[in-house]
């Protein structure tokens, strides 16, 4: 690819852009560094303009997104549009949403399924600042509009997204996990949202370490895991939200991707985020006030130092499970959308180990979910797991156990973990959210 | 998350007024830093853009008959969200707005920020302009004559200050407070406007408000 610049306009971007400090942000795109990375994310113009890199600076990655678009355009002329292409070990996918083109060029053995799902989750944080409204009239305006100008300080969003999307089961599931316990707790709280529902108010929620702790919502509109999942990203994404009590537009493109929604946004312990959201640009106060009522309550029933402290735990371990040989598992239930899986010990506190192991939950899903012969269950041995995957009406299955394990002792082990989520199961799921 | 300072506890008595305070801005000249350094005494070298708006209050004394609480509303500075700044500044009875002064872009900014409030906001409003990162004095790129010049015939307050420092930033925050017009202002100004209104204007409750003490 050529490396002259001289040509394509560069733009600025020297202190447009806060102190965040991204973490690899200052690498040479013609770097042997960045070329090494496992997987790329780029998100462009229709008009070939940089709008996004996961590594590197946009400014200086002009040349290859003129490419990509030359690419992509190469395709449009002939009425046909580009999917995927292979080489080597590489995969370039694409992903055209109107005026953007978002690809991921990736090494990791994810399927081209799995990194176009991720590039929609991409596409969604995108609207979620700027609705699609607001995106579609921006590029019929000028198709050459620089849209960096309008995400300024979203790229710790799209950063923080691209790592949970290798890091975390949600994603590739399309489900959420929510905070262990007790359900008699839970209940105590959703009741306490109860109290605060008003016109002004479209969902409440209370969230810990990216775990759902309770939903509160009308009967009318369910949230969708993909909106959640944005949510979560926004959340997590920014530390500014423990410093103050926020107000901050959103859109949630699976409930309405033409507006923008408001959301109230507090912590009110060391790890519990509260989240108010509301149709109505003007309610920040009224929703203020709900939350100190909702504190108020929460305190005087001891419920707020018991979420705080529930939220402090690292989750369950396999060994709760009792199920013989079992190493870790994901569990979700299709019902609820909602997945539980106990927490990395010992091989899988290793990063490396780790990754090791998602690649074999990822590799299993997706032959599993194969468009072409979906399979209900799909046994396989590495040299270092067995990897059971399992698929009813009800849940989804992934679970390791080690390499020499019998079918039959398997088998057991797998009936012994389901039982046991029946058992916990009002404990590990949200079964019935809160309505009005 | 209203914090209230120690400074408060000193006085017992006495009048309380609260106003409403609009922080405006490029983005990454430091709003959020003065106004964390002002609420809580802190600052961070890496502090990320703010997210839509931040919400905070700070209660000072001014004498020992005096106190005054801000509510304070930290708006973000990127572009898009420049439609919703109207929503903040539309009540509010004071503003500072921030320019970095190692960057010569800013102060245009701030200027067409002046002339927005001038325009559009109550017409008693009490703008202060803040020249932050005054730090940073190495990499000066605006004159302070030229801006304090600029100030005074604009007739707005005037400090260069650091968040990083702390120089000058309760400064800047009392010198506004002692310029409110505090009796007229609790006399006139009750429940006007709309929006996000509903505790904006004054209140002269004869006992300080106690939200926390720590």
């Amino acid at each position: 690819m050529s490396n002259d610049h001289s040509n394509v306009p560069v733009i600025s971007v020297d202190e447009e852009y806060s102190g965040y400090r991204r973490k690899y942000g200052h690498e040479d795109p013609q770097s042997v560094n960045w070329c090494r990375h496992r997987k790329h994310f780029f998100i462009l113009s229709s008009a070939g303009k940089p709008i996004y890199t996961r590594y590197g600076d946009e400014s200086r990655i002009s040349g290859y997104t003129g490419v990509i678009q030359a690419i992509v355009s190469f395709f449009v002329d002939a009425e046909d549009s580009i999917r995927c292409i292979n080489a080597g070990n590489h995969k370039f996918v694409f992903l055209l949403k109107g005026p953007l083109y978002l690809v991921a060029v990736s090494r990791t053995n994810e399927s081209e399924t799995q990194l176009r799902d991720q590039l929609n989750y991409l596409y969604n944080q995108i609207l979620s600042v700027l609705t699609s409204t607001q995106l579609t009239r921006i590029f019929e305006q000028r198709i050459n509009y620089d849209l960096r100008l309008l995400l300024g300080g979203t790229e710790p969003f799209l950063d923080n997204l691209a790592t949970s999307m290798s890091d975390e089961p949600g994603f590739m599931l399309g489900s959420i996990q929510c905070v262990r316990m007790n359900k008699e707790l839970r209940d105590k709280i959703g009741s306490i949202l109860q109290i605060v529902k008003s016109k002004d108010l479209l969902y409440a929620m209370l969230i810990a370490n990216n775990k759902l702790i309770t939903l509160l919502r009308p009967k009318r509109h369910s949230l969708h895991s993909a909106d959640l999942h944005l949510i979560f990203n926004m959340v997590n994404g920014s530390s500014t939200f423990r410093s103050a009590e926020s107000w901050t537009p959103i859109c949630l493109p699976k409930f309405n991707n033409k507006g923008f929604l408001h959301a109230y946004v507090c912590y009110i312990t060391g790890n519990v985020c509260l989240l108010l959201i509301s149709p109505d640009k003007d309610k920040f106060f009224e929703l203020s006030d709900a939350k100190s009522i909702i504190v108020e309550e929460l305190t005087s029933c001891n419920a707020l130092q018991a979420i705080e402290e529930v939220s402090q735990s690292e989750g369950y371990s396999i060994a709760d499970v009792g199920a013989a040989g079992l190493r870790h598992f994901i569990y979700k239930s299709r019902k609820h959308v909602q997945y539980t899986s106990p927490t990395f010990m010992a091989p899988y506190n290793d990063p490396h180990e780790k990754q090791k192991l998602f690649k074999l939950y990822r590799y299993t899903h997706d032959r599993m979910h194969s468009r072409i012969r979906p399979l209900k269950v799909h046994y396989y041995v590495s040299p270092t797991e067995t990897i059971l995957g399992w698929i009813t009406s009800t849940f989804e299955l992934y679970a390791a156990f080690g390499p020499l394990i019998s079918k039959s002792a398997l088998t057991n082990s797998s009936h012994t973990l389901l039982k046991w989520i029946k058992k916990e199961e009002e404990n590990l799921f949200i079964l019935n959210s809160q309505v009005f | 998350m209203s914090t209230t300072n120690n400074r408060q506890n000193a006085q017992a008595s006495g009048k309380l007024y609260q106003f409403k305070l609009v922080l405006l801005g490029e983005s990454a000249v430091g709003k959020s830093s003065l106004v964390l350094r002002f609420v809580k005494d802190q600052f961070d070298d890496y502090r990320e853009s703010t997210i839509g708006a931040a919400f905070l209050t700070q209660t000072i004394s001014l004498d020992d008959n005096t106190t005054v609480k801000f509510e304070i509303w930290d708006t973000a500075g990127q572009e898009r969200y420049k439609s919703l700044a109207p929503m903040y500044y539309r009540n509010a009875n004071c503003a500072v707005v921030v320019y970095d002064i190692t960057q010569p872009s800013s102060l245009d900014k701030a200027k067409s920020w002046v002339k927005e409030l001038q325009r559009q906001a109550d017409p008693n409003i009490v703008i202060a302009l803040a020249g932050n990162k005054s730090d940073l004095n190495a990499r000066r790129a605006i004159d302070s004559e030229e801006a304090q010049a600029y100030a005074t015939d604009t007739g707005l307050l005037f400090f260069e200050t650091s968040a990083k420092t702390a120089v000058n930033v309760n400064e800047l925050f009392t010198s506004i407070a002692k310029k409110m017009p505090l009796e007229q202002l609790a006399a006139n100004s009750r429940g006007r406007g709309s929006g996000l209104k509903q505790r904006g204007v004054d209140l002269t409750s004869p006992t300080p408000a106690n939200n926390c003490s720590c």
